[in-house]
């Protein structure tokens, strides 16, 4: 029947302007289920992130002396610059934790067969730039951790060769390299993410949701429950800005290995704990090819399918040690340990 | 057949050219040195004491100012057996207050080690300057430590209020939301 109210006629012209019939669509009823909705999940935390990143930059100074001042001016002199920075860097956390929870998901379903690899390759590709964009913003800060941090990519860039010399200081003497990495982390990074998400959402429509049973639901019966997730994500991002401040070391001084990295790096710490400055090569570069390589070694049903179940547990198992591990693990100094 | 199989050879080889140039090492012919001055700010028309080490023994570097507006040779410097020198480097009193990338360049021009600097006017240095921020300065040496800078942060009640609002009401939605969910279901 339909509605003659003023009410319903704005909605029904707002629904043909805006083609939202469009989203009925059919989807599968476990669709609606939280373990299907991680990945729209962690693009809640990416808008959280980008929403106040772009307020960050009206207060944030990339220049190397500027920088970490600038920081402090955010944390001492505007109180709600300084939560929505607190946001920043919890959002950071939730969208790395979350994308990893999506991918443990969707390996375990084994969402990456045909086909949908084109989709998981998408996604392996915005777990690199989540990476990139969250050592980059660590870098940022210009604090004893940031200055370690950029010390070990330097390291890694000149391992890489001419590969790698972009992300050392002589690449270009006119714009230091803070201000290069800003870059990065504001325009380079958020276009290619959103091209990315923009893709693996595409992909997503016309390939469907991994998700088994036969299509009795609607994507439009989908977003109430995801609008519901997603209103107490940002609901609990905004209460741990509040109850756990982020916070800020002192002014980076080259040569010194104190710190640790942001959580989602620990793993790569532990790496480089046990082999040296390799560990920072090679732990990426396992798990990274793993996860390229899975929905091609898991092509079919049988030994080789098993084989790449049980390695990706082992894998993640491992991850997760590892980042404990390396979080309970005195401080140790790797810059001085090479290859 | 022919045509075909030398593009093959041609692609072939220029693909194992590639591979080649970028999995060897470093294409620069110089060992990459290490800069640390005394401090990042220095003054114009002052001087600062300048470490070089880890470049090549014996060898003649030029030790210049780069910034956008151009680069500018301070001095000449050459290493010892070990690699390593130490200069008193004066900071014309001329250079325009910005930030420069101060660099070691060898004699065929290739920078071989830099690192970022302030160039300030004299008298706006004080005993409070930037570098103060940069760790604990104890007898000249910077100490620094990975312990959180105790700042007063700001603070707002209405911000304060207004956040505490905002996360309730979110969780409070969200819960109707999935509440309603279960309802339709």
């Amino acid at each position: 029947m339909l509605d003659e109210s003023p009410t319903g006629g704005a909605l029904r012209w707002f629904r043909t302007r805006f083609a939202l019939d469009a989203m009925d669509y059919p989807v599968s009823a476990r669709a609606n289920r939280l373990d299907f909705m991680i990945g729209a999940l962690t693009l809640v935390a990416i808008v959280v992130l980008a929403v106040t990143g772009i307020v960050l930059t009206q207060f944030y100074n990339p220049s190397p002396l500027g920088a970490h001042e600038s920081i402090r001016y955010i944390m001492t002199t505007t109180p709600g610059v300084t939560i929505l920075r607190d946001a920043h860097v919890w959002s950071a956390s939730a969208a790395l934790a979350l994308v990893f929870a999506h991918l443990a998901a969707v390996f375990w379903r084994r969402g990456f067969r045909t086909p949908r690899e084109g989709l998981w390759w998408t996604g392996v590709l915005l777990l690199a730039i989540l990476f990139a964009l969250a050592f980059t913003g660590t870098v940022l800060r210009a604090d004893q951790e940031a200055v370690e941090a950029l010390a070990h990519a330097t390291a890694g860039a000149g391992y890489a060769g001419p590969l790698g010399a972009i992300l050392t200081p002589d690449f270009t003497p006119a714009t230091p390299l803070l201000a290069r990495l800003y870059g990065l982390h504001v325009s380079v990074l958020p276009l290619v993410l959103l091209s990315l998400v923009a893709l693996h959402l595409w992909l997503i429509r016309h390939l469907g949701v991994s998700a088994p049973g036969p299509a009795s639901a609607t994507f439009r019966s989908h977003l109430r429950p995801l609008g519901g997730f997603s209103l107490i994500l940002v609901g609990l991002l905004a209460a741990a800005a509040l109850s756990w401040p982020a916070n800020l070391l002192p002014p980076g001084v080259a040569g010194s290995e104190l710190t640790k990295p942001f959580w989602p790096f620990l793993w790569i710490y532990a790496a480089e704990n046990l082999f040296g400055m390799s560990g920072m090569l090679v732990a990426p570069a396992v798990l990274f090819g793993f996860l390229a390589l899975a929905p091609i070694t898991d092509r079919q049903d049988g030994t080789s399918a098993k084989i790449t179940r049980v390695a990706g547990v082992v894998l993640f198992v491992l991850m997760i040690a590892a980042i404990v591990y390396a979080a309970v693990a005195p401080g140790q100094s790797h810059l001085d340990m090479g290859m | 057949m022919r045509a075909g199989m030398s593009k093959t050879m041609i692609v072939s080889a220029l693909m194992v050219a590639s591979g080649a140039v970028a999995f060897s090492g470093p294409a620069w012919a110089h060992e990459k040195g290490v800069l640390q001055p005394a401090s990042r700010t220095l003054v114009a028309g002052g001087t600062v004491e300048l470490l070089g080490k880890e470049f090549g023994k014996n060898v003649q570097l030029s030790l210049m100012l780069i910034g956008t507006r151009g680069r500018r040779e301070l001095l000449k410097v050459r290493t010892d057996s070990t690699g390593r020198f130490t200069v008193e480097l004066s900071i014309p009193p001329e250079t325009i207050e910005a930030e420069y990338r101060l660099a070691a360049m060898a004699a065929d021009g290739d920078v071989v080690a830099s690192v970022d600097v302030v160039v300030v006017a004299g008298a706006l240095v004080s005993p409070s300057g930037m570098d103060e921020h940069a760790g604990h300065e104890e007898g000249g040496a910077q100490m620094t430590t990975a312990e959180p800078l105790a700042l007063e942060r700001a603070r707002s009640g209405i911000v304060t209020i207004g956040a505490v609002v905002f996360a309730v009401v979110s969780i409070l939605a969200g819960g109707l939301l999935l509440r309603h969910r279960v309802a339709d279901e």
